[in-house]
């Protein structure tokens, strides 16, 4: 049995609203160290449904997302910070005139942050989204050390290597959580259209797809810009969330760890991105515990700092190993799958019975 | 000047592989809702010519004259917009999509909306949605794979997963279907419903095929003209029941390509013809 279109989109207004009560509930209740790390969460997961849309929509194998992320950053940042704080923060030399009285409201340079990681995304996609796989990998991660090179050597607009201090405070659990939702059921309306069918099929064999009447370099254009633009979206929460911004924080590590939660939770699928990187940042941090001194009964451990990331590789082997195609696989979260689960656990314990309904 | 019926006129057609000439100086007519074969051995250069005809490949010289309009340089995607579809000689299919989103994908360019209105389901995108299901279903139907329509496409069986690519073709809806070796790996019982296959698509969706094939069991008895190429040339045309012309040729040819045990086949066929 299935629910009706309707139904379907009341529940998941219901579970967006229990999200949002939860999120309440944390921000009054649980002290904010908890609440960091929730929108943290939040900001991995936009991270991965643009390199999802990117990699696992249609099999363009990207390193470049740290050099959106960057680029969106410093477009955010640069936008909304006060003049006050931008003299401040460009002791050594001064910013570019033009640059300091520019101040716009957060909303609005979130997303110019976004447009701008998606032109550069139009600008290199062009030329390069013609290479096929681990070329394309190559040239991307050069399109993101470029960016990052730049970013270290224009310090009169972006103060260079240390960084811009006191960012505005602008965004909390709410805001945050609010652009993931917007995220997913973007990807997610993507994934269920005539234009997610045409990248899946670019991904699974270019030359039918171009066969089958697709515009591959229009696509192929279209898709890295969107993974671009929720790139620069979540590299700009990234840096308010911090209240910092380092050109130290878009390295290839950057990238890496938001490929895994793509990887790690099966390339294409939208379930597998949001709830990887959701546990992902989440052990992450809970693991801090065991870089600490730990008393055994039987012996004292002194910590190892660096120990979590070495359990946190042994579990994506495990991942890796174990599940080929990612944890989720095919399988998508929907409502609909969710009662059907539970209607078919019941008809197991009912069995005996006899069959009810047909 | 081309015929009021020719579909698919090549002219002189030529290209040149750095040194090597894959196809040289070929002209071929194919007329409306004819069944055109083109055989030749390995490497004769028959695929060449289909990657020219839908511009994968860009001819040396000479031209690609489709319903009239000489199509050289057009972006392959827009071939097939024009009315030229094809098939592969080793099967490519959306093998994760299932197979009605392999034929969805293939209706994807007649959308004909912006990206961002159609992702956010603003109209007219729910009703187009709509109206390409029904002509999905519709298609897979006719062909007889409706039951498959949300299994996977990689996990048909062989025969089904041809017949697939075929649909996905026709999805395009052409007026010339390309096919590339469509029998490949087949037993002789598919390649006798392969043959009534294709002989109904032709009158179900009024188009005209031009084929590559190495059966000539299939070859004989679908095709209504025949070219034959070797090493890029084209060394003869004909029909293969009688009339066709430089048949000795033809058989010469074939000694060299296909199964010898039906070259009895084509000798008695031929032998109305004079030598």
């Amino acid at each position: 049995m299935t629910l009706s279109k309707k139904k379907t989109r009341i529940v998941s207004i219901a579970l967006i609203a229990l999200l949002f009560g939860f999120l309440a509930i944390v921000d009054n209740f649980l002290g904010s160290y908890n609440v960091r790390i929730l929108s943290l969460c939040a900001i991995n997961i936009i991270l991965a449904i643009g390199l999802n849309i990117i990699y696992g929509f249609t099999g363009m194998f990207s390193l470049g997302h740290a050099g959106f992320m960057a680029i969106g950053a410093y477009v955010a940042t640069l936008l909304t910070m006060s003049p006050a704080t931008k003299t401040a923060n460009f002791f050594m030399v001064p910013i570019e005139p033009w640059l300091l009285n520019i101040q716009l409201p957060f909303p609005v340079s979130l997303l110019i942050a976004g447009f701008v990681a998606a032109l550069f995304a139009v600008l290199i996609g062009l030329p390069i989204l013609k290479l096929g796989d681990d070329y394309l990998g190559i040239a991307t991660l050069g399109f993101a050390e470029i960016i990052r090179v730049i970013i270290n050597n224009l310090p009169s607009i972006t103060n260079g290597s240390m960084g811009i201090k006191n960012l505005p405070d602008v965004t909390n659990i709410y805001i945050i959580y609010a652009i993931a939702v917007l995220t997913v059921f973007f990807a997610y309306r993507l994934s269920n259209n005539s234009y997610g069918r045409a990248l899946k099929a670019i991904r699974e064999n270019e030359i039918a797809a171009e066969a089958s009447g697709i515009n591959i370099l229009k696509h192929k254009v279209l898709a890295f810009s969107i993974g671009a633009f929720f790139a620069g979206i979540g590299g700009a929460l990234l840096v308010f969330w911090s209240n910092t911004i380092d050109p130290k924080m878009f390295t290839l590590t950057a990238t890496f760890q938001v490929l895994t939660y793509v990887v790690a939770g099966g390339l294409g699928n939208i379930t597998g991105s949001v709830v990887l990187a959701f546990t992902f940042t989440f052990l992450m941090e809970w693991m801090r515990f065991i870089e600490g001194p730990m008393n055994l009964g039987f012996i004292t451990v002194h910590g190892v700092p660096g120990m979590r990331m070495l359990l946190f590789s042994v579990m994506l082997l495990v991942i890796i190993l174990k599940f080929g195609k990612g944890v989720f696989g095919d399988y998508e979260f929907s409502i609909n799958g969710i009662i059907n689960f539970f209607k078919n656990l019941k008809k197991k314990s009912t069995k005996k019975g006899g069959s009810k309904n047909a | 000047m081309p015929d009021s019926t020719s579909v698919l006129q090549l002219n002189s057609l030529t290209i040149q592989f750095g040194g090597l000439v894959a196809v040289d100086n070929l002209s071929l007519n194919v007329e409306k809702n004819d069944i055109f074969g083109l055989i030749g051995p390995n490497g004769a250069g028959k695929t060449t010519v289909f990657n020219m005809i839908t511009q994968h490949y860009t001819p040396t010289a000479g031209e690609v004259v489709f319903n009239g309009e000489n199509i050289n340089g057009t972006r392959p995607d827009l071939v097939v917009k024009k009315g030229i579809a094809r098939t592969f000689q080793n099967i490519r299919l959306f093998t994760k999509l299932s197979v009605k989103d392999n034929v969805l994908a293939a209706m994807h360019m007649d959308l004909g909306m912006n990206w961002l209105p159609a992702i956010l389901r603003l109209p007219p995108y729910p009703n187009k949605e709509k109206e390409m299901s029904k002509r999905a279903d519709e298609l897979l139907e006719k062909i007889g794979l409706l039951e498959f329509s949300n299994e996977p496409s990689g996990s048909l069986p062989y025969g089904l997963q041809r017949r697939l690519e075929i649909t996905r073709a026709l999805a395009t809806n052409p007026t010339l279907v390309l096919l590339d070796e469509p029998a490949a790996g087949m037993n002789p019982q598919e390649v006798v419903e392969l043959t009534n296959f294709i002989r109904k698509m032709r009158t179900d969706f009024d188009v005209t095929v031009l084929l590559i094939e190495h059966h000539m069991s299939l070859v004989m008895k679908l095709c209504e003209k025949i070219a034959v190429l070797n090493y890029g040339v084209k060394i003869a045309e004909g029909s293969p029941l009688g009339g066709g012309r430089r048949c000795s040729k033809l058989i010469i040819c074939i000694l060299n390509t296909v199964e010898f045990t039906l070259l009895k086949e084509l000798v008695l066929k031929c032998q109305n013809v004079k030598l």
